[in-house]
């Protein structure tokens, strides 16, 4: 237990020194309640950008990390000491407020703490926070994780855990996040009290804090908590005229690293600050740029693409496919058993099931913050909500609310009258103690259900309670423990990677997770078989280029090509080492078209645009007199047309339209897939009842060519023979 | 942010496609049907389909993808393997004949020995699968597939009798 409260002891104390110097060197006039919040999130971003430089640089080490915590010690000693203009105290907490905001927030912290000190369970905390974050310890930096859209994410606020993850692992990265959850309420506090509002500062906190969301959220190793934290610093900051704009600019640009959605920030913060003049304007872009710009280039280069995973249509790169971005996006803006808007309200504040999560049920009085425009506060509270909930709009998650959450709480809380405030936030305690929430949320709403407190003050090993109680946590077990390093393994769900030290792969989160898939597939789906072939006939002529061209738009069919042949009149031309092949998109798999397997596939990977084109280079002209294109049948709108490249340097259209023969499904197509995943590096297969082709692997794995490894619950390790 | 949005341009202006590659190192190419005189599934609109095709199957390919068959179609393929092997086959019995035939019966025979016996109660497509034991098949000869139909239909304008329609029939895994 010691190992993890110094982990995240040592985090918060080296963020807070930074944020010391931060606001030393600002000149920020802060009162004694307001210094230490304030330096947490400033300096929790300087920390950040120089965790970046160490990853970046490939030093981080336990040895290092202690010695930048020292520095950063040493640096607020020296520099953070600088005596500051003391503010004056600004509205003071009064009445009944002096006797239920401390012991209610000091409920929900213990609540909060006893949570977070427990073995991080989350689903994205255990995979994908901490799985990269522990790729990079063990790397001592930075790595490419092509295979993982969101090891490509920046990861502002995740590299904070690098720090707390090498002295206390899984839980002192939870509590580093806990750390800007407590942190929260007192920021509402410490602004209302500046802007003559201290019961609405006060109970905005309570509202946001408590929320069963943002409780399990923030007492998680996830992020969601964090940017709202940085948002309302920010915040509050802008509305002081005297702080410095590089300050906000420190914030605009960390709260972007922590997660692309916070884009809004900046923008938010320039219009907040326009009459301040171009030179504050222009200090805030520039210390935004010098913030994100580290990540940008980063990204640019590990994965050819500054925004990955994201844009990858203006970025086109070797790691995503538009098509699956498209369906990501889709997926996102629309949940699973969610049939009209009329029900999001109530699944956002009292279910949480579809969503992922509940705000509580005092949300739904969030329309009535309207009122709040009567204030100038509350009207900047409601403008702000609007900012930071507007990319809500492309994930309808509960959590992707939390940013939003604190500011339509404070313009909630200005909008009510100011005796009911208390009465309205210890109801919204009650109905947010996790026994109580158990009784009216759904049943698969994420909330913090049960506390363990055994095994949060390591009474008990948290290993042999995760082993008991969270079947992830026995497959990630049964990887370690019936692999061998450097074992990687496919897997058709996320499996918590930050329990083991082998790598695995998700069939769907990266192009290469959608190959994988495409392959273990195509043995089991007659559709993705190259069962038609089109043969392009064309009197006998010399061709250096041949060019297949895909005339029909619009259709979301994928276009795919198994296999490319060139023909003479002798028979099929053997391919070459030295013919060029190109694609119009998706180059990075043309060569699969050329390969000689029918389990493989070169694929276009978006929908159907006319003019898209798959080209073979001979490097000298070549008397041919027909090409064949062997297809799996999974594209019905594909038009297709011949072109090529005469000596005399003209392109021409070959031929009419092809004609289409069928072919029979290859056979031992099941063992051409797995040699391929083997060829990509790939060790072990992980498969749980249930997904698609359990059955077949299960009855088939000789014609699979593996054996099973291991098993544990429904789920079965292969070994890639 | 604009600057954010220039920076990431600029990056992504810089970035660079690959122009070619080179075709890869060729898979276990024994495993392509090129080089087959026989195939181990035929579909009726496969280039080599006539050749496989013995008795009772309407040499016309229609839509080319499927031919008529009168009461006994036979068609032969070759396994290059035994062993995890199904037999499938695709065939429709059109609302046409049914419409005179009623329900039907096929039975499918590999090699002579009966492997199964399939009542069609609706007009439709219908597909078959089975596995079949390693010590039906050989690789050492052509196998010999024979369906027979209780029923046949027969044209009322010309006389002309019909089976089934076949889209396709053989062995795959």
């Amino acid at each position: 237990m010691l190992s993890v409260l110094f982990g995240a002891a040592v985090t918060l104390a080296a963020a807070w020194c930074c944020g010391q110097v931060v606001v030393a060197r600002g000149r920020l006039a802060l009162t004694r309640g307001e210094r230490p919040l304030y330096a947490l999130v400033l300096g929790a971003a300087v920390l950040s950008l120089v965790l970046f430089a160490m990853a970046a640089l490939g030093v981080v080490s336990d040895g290092s990390l202690l010695a930048l915590a020292a520095v950063a010690g040493v640096a607020a000693w020296r520099w953070g000491r600088a005596p500051v203009e003391e503010a004056a105290a600004g509205d003071p907490l009064q009445g009944v407020w002096r006797w239920i905001f401390a012991p209610i927030w000091a409920i929900f912290a213990a609540i909060a703490l006893l949570h977070a000190m427990a073995p991080e369970m989350s689903p994205d905390g255990s995979s994908y926070h901490l799985g990269v974050i522990a790729r990079y310890y063990r790397a001592g930096g930075f790595v490419s994780i092509p295979h993982l859209m969101y090891g490509q994410m920046p990861q502002g606020f995740d590299i904070l855990y690098l720090m707390a993850f090498a002295f206390g692992r899984h839980s002192a990265a939870a509590l580093v996040h806990c750390g800007f959850l407590l942190a929260l309420p007192w920021l509402l506090l410490r602004i209302g009290q500046r802007a003559g509002h201290a019961a609405a500062g006060a109970a905005a906190g309570l509202l946001v804090m408590l929320s069963p969301v943002v409780l399990i959220d923030g007492a998680s190793a996830y992020n969601d908590v964090a940017l709202a934290t940085v948002a309302v610093a920010a915040f509050g900051l802008a509305l002081r005229k005297d702080a410095p704009a590089w300050c906000l600019g420190l914030l605009a640009g960390f709260a972007f690293t922590i997660k692309y959605t916070a884009f809004v920030a900046a923008p938010w913060l320039l219009v907040l600050i326009w009459r301040r003049g171009w030179r504050s304007q222009a200090a805030l872009a520039g210390a935004a740029g010098g913030v994100v710009a580290p990540w940008l280039v980063r990204n640019a280069m590990l994965y050819g693409n500054p925004v990955a995973p994201f844009y990858s249509k203006w970025f086109p790169n070797a790691f995503m496919h538009e098509s699956f971005e498209e369906s990501y996006r889709a997926w996102m803006g629309w949940y699973d058993g969610l049939d009209r808007w009329s029900q999001v309200p109530w699944a956002l504040t009292v279910d949480g099931g579809v969503l992922g999560g509940l705000l509580g049920p005092v949300f739904l009085l969030a329309p009535v913050a309207l009122l709040a425009a009567r204030s100038a506060l509350g009207r900047r509270a409601l403008v702000a909500a609007v900012v930071f909930g507007l990319p809500w709009v492309a994930n309808v998650g509960t959590r992707f609310l939390i940013p939003a959450l604190p500011f339509a709480g404070l313009a909630l809380a200005l909008a009510l009258p100011g005796r009911v405030l208390p009465a309205l936030v210890v109801l919204h305690a009650l109905a947010s103690l996790p026994p109580v929430v158990n009784r009216y949320a759904g049943e698969h709403a994420w909330r913090i259900k049960e506390l363990y407190p055994r095994v949060a003050l390591r009474l008990e090993d948290p290993k042999a309670f995760m082993a008991r109680e969270w079947p992830p946590f026995r497959r990630a077990a049964l990887i370690e423990s019936a692999t061998g390093a450097g074992a990687v393994v496919a897997v058709g769900s996320p499996v918590p990677e930050s329990y083991t030290s082998r790598e695995t792969r998700v069939l769907y989160l990266s192009a290469q997770g959608e190959r994988v898939a495409d392959l273990l597939l195509t043995p089991l789906i007659r559709e993705f078989q190259p069962l038609h072939r089109f043969r392009f006939e064309f009197e006998e002529q010399a061709l250096q280029v041949v060019r297949v061209l895909q005339t029909a738009h619009g259709e979301a069919d994928v276009w795919n090509i198994s296999e490319m042949n060139l023909h003479t009149r002798d028979g099929v031309l053997a391919r070459e080492a030295g013919w060029g092949l190109r694609a119009s998109a998706f180059p990075w798999d043309v060569s699969f078209a050329f390969d000689g397997s029918p389990v493989t596939r070169w694929r276009s990977w978006r929908a159907l645009r006319a003019g898209d084109w798959i080209e073979v280079d001979l490097g000298a002209p070549r008397n041919l007199t027909a090409v064949t294109l062997d297809t799996a049948t999974d594209q019905w709108s594909v038009q297709m047309k011949l072109e090529g490249l005469g000596p005399e340097g003209l392109w021409r259209e070959l031929g009419a339209a092809p004609v289409r023969t069928e072919r029979p499904p290859p056979l031992e197509l099941r063992r051409m897939a797995v040699g391929e995943l083997k060829r990509m590096g790939i060790t072990h297969l992980m498969i749980v009842e249930g997904e698609r082709g359990w059955e077949d692997f299960r009855d088939n794995a000789d014609l699979w060519g593996i054996s099973e490894a291991g098993r544990v619950d429904d789920t079965r390790l292969y070994r890639l023979e | 942010m604009l600057a954010v949005l220039g920076l990431a341009l600029a990056l992504g202006g810089c970035l660079k496609q690959p122009d070619k590659f080179a075709p890869p190192e060729q898979r276990d190419p024994q495993v392509l049907d090129e080089d087959r005189a026989r195939l181990h599934y035929v579909p009726m609109g496969a280039e080599e389909a006539p050749a496989h095709l013995l008795t009772d199957i309407v040499p016309d390919l229609h839509d080319g993808q499927w031919r008529w068959t009168l009461q006994r179609p036979a068609l032969e393929v070759r396994v290059p393997k035994t062993r995890g092997m199904k037999f499938r086959a695709q065939l429709t019995v059109p609302e046409i004949t049914f419409e005179q035939t009623g329900p039907v019966t096929i039975e499918i025979f590999i090699d002579n020995r009966r492997l199964l016996e399939r009542k069609v109660d609706n007009p439709g497509e219908v597909v078959i699968e089975q596995a079949v034991a390693e010590d039906w098949l050989t690789t050492k000869r052509p196998v010999v597939i024979r369906f027979v139909i209780d029923k046949m239909w027969t044209s009322p304008v010309d006389g002309v009798q019909r089976g089934f329609i076949l889209t396709g029939a053989g062995f795959v895994q």
